[in-house]
């Protein structure tokens, strides 16, 4: 009965959550596709539970509290603090609506279409239930009193949280370096190792390069987030507004994903409703997202603990390694051609990736991109992230199939195609690599994307008492920049990535990732050819530790076995393979899923088993999509009816 | 003989011309109160015209041709409407969206509004006055800098009235941005900046019918 209750719930959730986002414009499939995301008991993930902050200049109004001109009664902060805990008072460093539009995308339950064009785009957050906690710092512009405000922030709410800053600073002076090595950057880096929280930038934009506002857009250990604009209805060009001209120096790059952030549908101040352009609405975008996996990942903490599921899944690496390895880079539906290429990769080879990212120019790819060719023998290997659009197109559906599995840890044994792991090194050497070896076979021709990352260490140059918390007049320690190729790598711990075949060795690799000058190594690579593998993290060096701690994800796709249920090839066990069945059952093999020669209720058995899954999760011990588990729901009267029709004919037993 | 008391009419009627001669001399400043604008203080808010309130798409869709191509070196020319307010916004939706040639000849007699705007930028620009002294109207305007994270184009409706026949030229000029930004280190922009955001100097005729 519990359970039924349960179901019925459920139902009412995805019925009122379809209906409530099917027109989503950034939400939706075209644009980060978090709408009706489940939890694995397939209720709806709205963020409920997780707690997420804010640092900018202002904060967003509360309703309640701030006037109805100012707030939005669908945008609801869990609290509102100015720097490091000092109240608030009403209608004050509210600057002029643009915390609550941010904290809107995050947070937003507004599902009506009322004020805008009605074109259905109502502005629901995506993390509608989160409790969005915001901390505005005082001090405006760029000066080391303002640098220590916004640390002073950012530190009051930052404790294992996941923080959007959809803000920035100007540098001390026009010559200073983005190499991390400002006040601002180190402190917010030394946030994010101290508290274990994830930082969540906006990145540089706009034309004039005297107004860029680049700091801390080169910090290591958070993200930074570039906007993309539509092309062809679908968010999944590098929007022609950001501006790379105040990148990392270097050969590092400042940026990790890109998300929608050009016509972005808001609720804004009052009951207003707009749209609005920015990598200030490209960020929250991606902190959203990751605190919809962070309540997936505490569901499954508390239900379901295990070696899969603990305290290692909330690390800000984690969630940064997921988001950033299963980003878009090319539409995997068989159509896209590469470069000098004649034939299209086929359809189910490019991990189940949903759109094709274009550069600026709105023509190149990842392939004319310097990161691409991670071949052992390409130059990919030393540039882990392309500039313009870092690992790719934040797509939340897939961070999900990516997270989904839990932790795999290599010591366990070969680990699912699909998967992450918070490890730490064992020092340095080829004899200490941690090693992931991957179940069964990797198909020749598709593509195996991996990502780690790791923290740099930030120290105190000046901790005053208490210690080991940021206080006002402390001063973090800035490493000594050659100023060539910033940054040098004394700063960090350097780690590779190398992917070999089974039982090989790094002199056998057949792909790396192995840039000095950064915190984040990328592959994606296609496999030349049918057979195992294994990638390997190495500790190059021991600049800053003996060992390291780090958070890698991978998606590779199995050679097999076949995914059974698959009854049409398409990749994927959904109703099209259903109707397969059924119109082939009891009089043909077209959908023989267990290979005796007929179609039966066998085979109906592996379709139901498999239902939901892709040729890239079939080896990952993923579970059905929920909404396949819905379609099996509505379906099941058909199936039914269609099993007691054929077996009252008596030709078959149930 | 001339009477006196014609002396004295005649005196007057000369001297009331000539106050007015010099009144049309003088500068006039039209008050920011009476401009239409979309992100700009101390004006009204466009969004409050009807024909926005009505069809919020008209606006939309401005904002988005606004946006700068990526190779643009230099902006494209400011220019001026008939009517005010509504039409005028219309108007001007016809010419920034739809691609019509704005008009460049106009008849006297009737109310005329220049369009001033500013490309998607991560400035606000804020109109600092308006003044027109007889054939010629120059508009004034600042950078101002904001540490969010977004991008924000502009547009204003400045209405001028009914002018009289002649040729005219609208300047449009930089202030200095306020010493406090730059104080808290932020950098003035260049002028090649403002040239690609801002709409340029233009020019119109209005005609007796």
């Amino acid at each position: 009965m519990k359970g039924a209750v349960h179901f019925v719930v459920w139902l009412f959730f995805a019925f009122v959550a379809a209906h409530a986002i099917a027109s989503q414009d950034t939400i939706g499939p075209d644009g980060i596709n978090s709408a009706g995301l489940t939890l694995f008991n397939g209720m709806p993930l709205n963020g409920s539970g997780v707690d997420i902050g804010q640092v900018e200049e202002g904060r967003p109004a509360l309703p309640g509290y701030d006037s109805p001109a100012n707030s939005n009664s669908f945008v609801q902060p869990h609290a509102a603090y100015i720097q490091n805990g000092q109240d608030i008072k009403p209608d004050m460093n509210l600057d002029a609506g643009h915390p609550t539009i941010v904290a809107g995308i995050m947070i937003s339950t507004d599902n009506h279409d009322d004020t805008m064009p009605p074109n259905g785009d109502a502005p629901l957050g995506i993390a509608p239930m989160a409790r969005l906690t915001s901390s505005a710092y005082v001090t405006a512009g760029g000066s080391l009193a303002a640098y220590r405000d916004y640390i002073l922030a950012l530190q009051f709410i930052a404790n294992g949280n996941y923080v959007n800053q959809s803000t920035g600073k100007p540098k001390l002076s026009p010559g200073d370096l983005l190499d991390g090595n400002s006040q601002l950057t180190l402190g917010v880096d030394w946030v994010a190792q101290r508290y274990d929280a994830l930082n969540v930038v906006a990145g540089n934009q706009g034309q004039p390069t005297s107004q860029m506002l680049p700091l801390p857009t080169d910090q290591f250990n958070g993200m930074t987030i570039a906007r993309s604009q539509k092309l062809g209805g679908v968010y999944r060009q590098v929007s022609t507004q950001n501006n790379y001209t105040e990148d990392a120096d270097g050969e590092r790059t400042s940026i990790s994903l890109i998300a929608p952030g050009d016509g972005v549908e808001v609720a804004g101040p009052g009951t207003s409703e707009s749209i609005v352009n920015g990598t200030s609405y490209a960020a929250p975008h991606v902190t959203a997202t990751a605190a919809l996996l962070r309540q997936y990942a505490e569901e499954r903490i508390t239900n379901a603990p295990s070696a899969l599921w603990g305290p290692n899944s909330r690390h800000h690496q984690v969630m940064k390694a997921v988001l950033m390895n299963s980003a878009d880079k090319m539409k995997d539906d068989g159509t896209f051609i590469p470069p000098g290429e004649t034939n299209p990769i086929p359809q189910g080879r490019l991990l189940g990736m949903e759109r094709t990212v274009v550069m600026q120019d709105g023509i190149s790819t990842w392939f004319n991109s310097d990161a691409y060719d991670d071949s052992i023998d390409g130059q990919g290997q030393f540039f882990p992230l392309d500039e313009q659009m870092g690992a790719g197109h934040l797509n939340a559906h897939r961070a999900l199939e990516q997270f989904r599995p839990g932790e795999r840890d290599f010591n366990a044994g070969e680990v699912p195609m699909i998967g992450w792991d918070y490890g730490t090194t064992s020092g340095t050497g080829d004899l200490n690599a941690n090693r992931y070896q991957l179940q069964g076979n990797l198909l020749g021709g598709s593509f195996v994307s991996i990502t780690l990352v790791w923290d740099r260490q930030v120290t105190f140059a000046s901790d005053t008492v208490p210690k080991n918390i940021y206080n006002s007049g402390d001063s973090f320690a800035p490493y000594s920049d050659d100023g060539i190729n910033p940054p040098d790598d004394s700063i960090i711990n350097d780690l590779s990535l190398y992917l070999v075949e089974k039982g090989g060795s790094i002199a056998q690799a057949v792909a790396a990732s192995i840039s000095s000058v950064g915190t984040v190594e990328h592959i994606f690579f296609q496999i030349p050819e049918t057979g195992g593998y294994e990638f390997w993290v190495v500790q190059e060096d021991d600049d800053v530790g003996s060992t390291q701690d780090y958070a890698v994800a991978w998606w590779a796709m199995s050679a097999g076995p076949m995914l059974g249920g698959d009854f049409n090839n398409d990749g994927i066990v959904n109703a099209a393979d259903l109707a397969v069945w059924q119109s082939n059952f009891g009089s043909g093999s077209a959908a023989d899923a267990d290979g005796d020669g007929d179609t039966d209720g066998n085979d109906f058995a592996i379709w139901q088993r498999n239902l939901g899954m892709t040729a890239a999760t079939i080896n990952s011990a993923a579970v059905p999509e929920p909404a396949a588990l819905l379609l099996l729901a509505l379906c099941a009267p058909l199936i039914l009816r269609r099993r007691v029709a054929v077996f009252s004919e008596g030709s078959l037993t149930p | 003989m001339v009477p006196v008391r014609t002396l004295a009419i005649a005196f007057a009627v000369l001297a009331v011309s000539a106050a007015a001669a010099l009144a049309d001399d003088k500068p006039v400043k039209i008050p920011l109160k009476e401009v239409w604008a979309l992100n700009m203080p101390e004006t009204r808010d466009i969004r409050q015209l009807d024909a926005v309130r009505n069809d919020p798409a008209l606006l939309e869709s401005l904002r988005r041709a606004l946006k700068p191509k990526l190779d643009a070196k230099q902006a494209s020319m400011g220019f001026v409407v008939l009517g005010e307010g509504n039409d005028a916004l219309r108007t001007a939706h016809e010419v920034l969206v739809g691609g019509d040639k704005p008009r460049v000849r106009l008849p006297a007699g009737q109310k005329i509004t220049a369009v001033f705007f500013s490309y998607e930028s991560p400035f606000y620009v804020h109109l600092d006055e308006v003044i027109r002294k007889e054939c010629a109207i120059r508009i004034t305007y600042r950078f101002v800098p904001h540490e969010t994270k977004e991008t924000t184009e502009q547009i204003a409706l400045i209405p001028l009235g009914e002018l009289a026949a002649g040729k005219y030229s609208v300047r449009v000029e930089l202030n200095a941005m306020d010493k406090k930004y730059a104080e808290q280190g932020f950098s003035t922009p260049s002028k090649a900046d403002a040239l690609r955001i801002v709409c340029r100097a233009f020019h119109f005729i209005v005609v007796d019918n």
